[in-house]
């Protein structure tokens, strides 16, 4: 990798995730306090959650099964008799004491996820997920709020069901980082486990980042960073790229090396553009993490994980080829498609199953509907246009009923108006061009242009085209394929 | 991940434990204090070290200490306190959130 500052030194960028993911449970994870966003502060508590002496936590059963499913699309080992740990520190928003957390038997562990290189879309990195366990969140903190600054504590949030998910450090740049984001990001949202949205804090990002700088005798590792709470990919990105550069600078200036300061925590200034420094990180030891006495283990019988297997939905993955094969999409058609999530997905499959003209489908899709959706800030179940619809439509256009710029002009008519595709049609003025009157047209057209067809007859291919736009003129709604072929059929003939 | 060493929970208790203790828990003991929880937990630990004299080549390590697992409820909401309830206990409220002195990250 090369470097404006240092042409010659030769480095590599060494990225870790852990991603937050909020389980897509109606109910907390040890309590049946709801988790609902955007509710009324400290309106969604209860003893158990208020960490109240006396109460007893009992494990939310779909949780531990959006779990087993996150583990399955990921090929991790599910554990079975994983075990639940008290992970202790103090902090106003934390009323227990310690965040109830799963430490050295997570419920899944040892897995892979594959994604397609940002630097060469021929090529898929693949990286190790290290584990993947359930804890609980804590509330939300509101600091200088108070008279005198005092911090403002929501509770509502505590115990929400958190799955955290942790790479090995194989990513090797921001860019990677990002697609390695999107596509965890794709395989949840088909899961269904999490909504992931980043604004409501579903999917929070932590980026590990240091550097391995070669020199001609040794490799020499810069110490560790851990960049907190990215709430987009955008500022994931852009963090771990900022921190490449300010590591490589900080080491040129001190020569310092991974064991000679502690772990550092920074956060990650999206006005400025800057990561800071946050602490300086305590110790494993420090959260005196031991097991919860109040949660037996949760075992895991081979018949729970088949039939969890069973119940899969399809996967980003299985989509794509499924694509590629039978709509014959190109890999970067099918991914564009499939990376805009399931619903997009199934859309695209039914306009095609319709009209069985899976690329013709996949080009409305890409270059109309993606545009508007992102133009309206709408999703595709909003959409005023029905797959369905769509499909008769692509159908039309295939079946040269109808060329693509009447097919727009329908379709633009479609995103204001509830109509079907005759009636759409009618309004339109656009009206099925019998065989007799093409062929009175192409009779008509042979006779005027006796020049332009003996032209077409000595080889210059490209003397047609005036001649079915001139179809075209006398009659709009003719075909302008349907006219070629008459005409060519009666340049042959005579 | 964070390394996890083992060793450390079989360390010897010093004034310097106390104080790192003090640190994490945000107390502030006396001279006098340090000492005599030093005493106390070498004694307690004392005791639990005790356990390691069992002999238990006959027992498979165990996660937990009551012979029960998969005890679980359905995803099924039930209603939360009221917000006064809430807040019932809270030295200070300021309208539904609890207040605490100013945090600095």
């Amino acid at each position: 990798m090369s470097n404006s500052l240092a042409p010659a030194l030769a480095y590599e960028t060494i990225v870790g995730l852990e991603i937050h993911v909020q389980l897509a449970t109606k109910s907390k994870l040890f309590c049946g306090c709801a988790t609902r966003y955007g509710q009324p502060p400290n309106s969604q508590t209860c003893p158990i959650c208020q960490g109240l002496p006396g109460t007893l936590p009992v494990i939310n059963q779909h949780a531990i099964e959006l779990a087993m499913d996150v583990g399955l699309a990921l090929d991790m080992e599910l554990v079975s008799g994983c075990r639940w740990d008290r992970k202790h520190y103090f902090y106003p928003d934390l009323p227990k004491g310690y965040q109830t957390s799963q430490y050295d038997l997570p419920i899944t562990r040892h897995g892979r996820l594959e994604f397609r290189d940002p630097a060469d879309s021929e090529k898929t990195c693949v990286v190790r997920i290290n584990r993947a366990h359930l804890e609980e969140d804590a509330g939300k903190s509101l600091h200088g709020e108070g008279i005198d600054g005092g911090t403002w504590i929501d509770l509502n949030r505590t115990g929400t069901p958190l799955l955290e998910v942790v790479t090995e450090p194989d990513l090797r740049s921001a860019q990677e980082a990002k697609a390695f984001l999107i596509q965890l990001r794709t395989i949840l949202l088909y899961l269904g486990v999490s909504d992931c949205n980043m604004q409501e804090g579903s999917m929070r990002v932590d980026a590990n980042v240091n550097l391995r700088i070669k020199n001609e005798t040794e490799t020499i590792a810069t110490p560790i960073v851990e960049i907190k709470n990215l709430n987009s990919f955008r500022n994931a990105e852009r963090a771990i790229e900022y921190e490449r550069e300010r590591q490589l600078k900080h080491w040129r200036e001190t020569g310092e090396r991974m064991g000679q300061r502690p772990k550092q925590t920074r956060g990650w200034d999206a006005d400025r553009e800057v990561t800071t420094v946050q602490r300086e990180k305590e110790e494993a030891a420090d959260y005196r993490y031991f097991p919860c006495p109040d949660l037996p283990p949760v075992v895991l019988s081979q018949t729970s994980i088949d039939q969890r297997r069973a119940q899969l939905p399809r996967l980003p993955q299985q989509w794509k080829s499924e694509f590629t094969r039978t709509w014959k999409l190109s890999e970067y058609d099918a991914s564009v498609i499939v990376e805009q999530g399931r619903d997009v997905a199934e859309y695209f499959e039914t306009v095609a199953q319709i009209s069985q003209d899976g690329k013709r489908s996949a080009n409305w899709i890409t270059q109309e509907i993606l545009r508007l959706l992102n133009e309206r800030q709408q999703s595709i179940s909003d959409f005023p246009i029905a797959a369905a619809k769509l499909g008769e439509l692509v159908s039309a256009v295939s079946n040269s009923e109808l060329d693509h710029a009447r097919a727009r002009e329908i379709f633009a008519l479609w995103l204001t108006e509830p109509i079907s595709l005759r009636e759409a049609k009618e309004r339109l003025g656009i009206a099925t061009v019998s065989g007799n009157e093409v062929e009175e047209l192409v009779n008509r057209i042979v006779a005027e242009n006796q020049a332009a067809i003996d032209d077409y007859r000595h080889g210059k291919k490209q003397a047609l085209g005036p001649l079915i736009a001139q179809a075209k003129q006398l009659n709009s709604n003719v075909s302008p394929a349907k006219f070629r072929e008459a005409l060519l059929r009666a340049i042959d003939s005579t | 991940m964070d390394s996890h060493n083992p060793a450390e929970t079989t360390q010897d208790v010093t004034v310097e434990t106390i104080c790192q203790l003090e640190r994490l828990a945000y107390l502030r003991l006396s001279d006098e204090d340090r000492g005599s929880f030093v005493n106390d937990l070498r004694k307690i630990l004392g005791y639990a070290r005790s356990l390691a004299s069992l002999d238990l080549k006959d027992f498979a390590p165990q996660t937990h200490a009551i012979d029960q697992d998969n005890v679980m409820r359905g995803d099924v909401i039930e209603p939360s306190s009221s917000v006064e309830e809430a807040l019932a206990n809270a030295p200070v409220v300021a309208g539904s959130f609890l207040q605490v002195p100013r945090v600095l990250e």
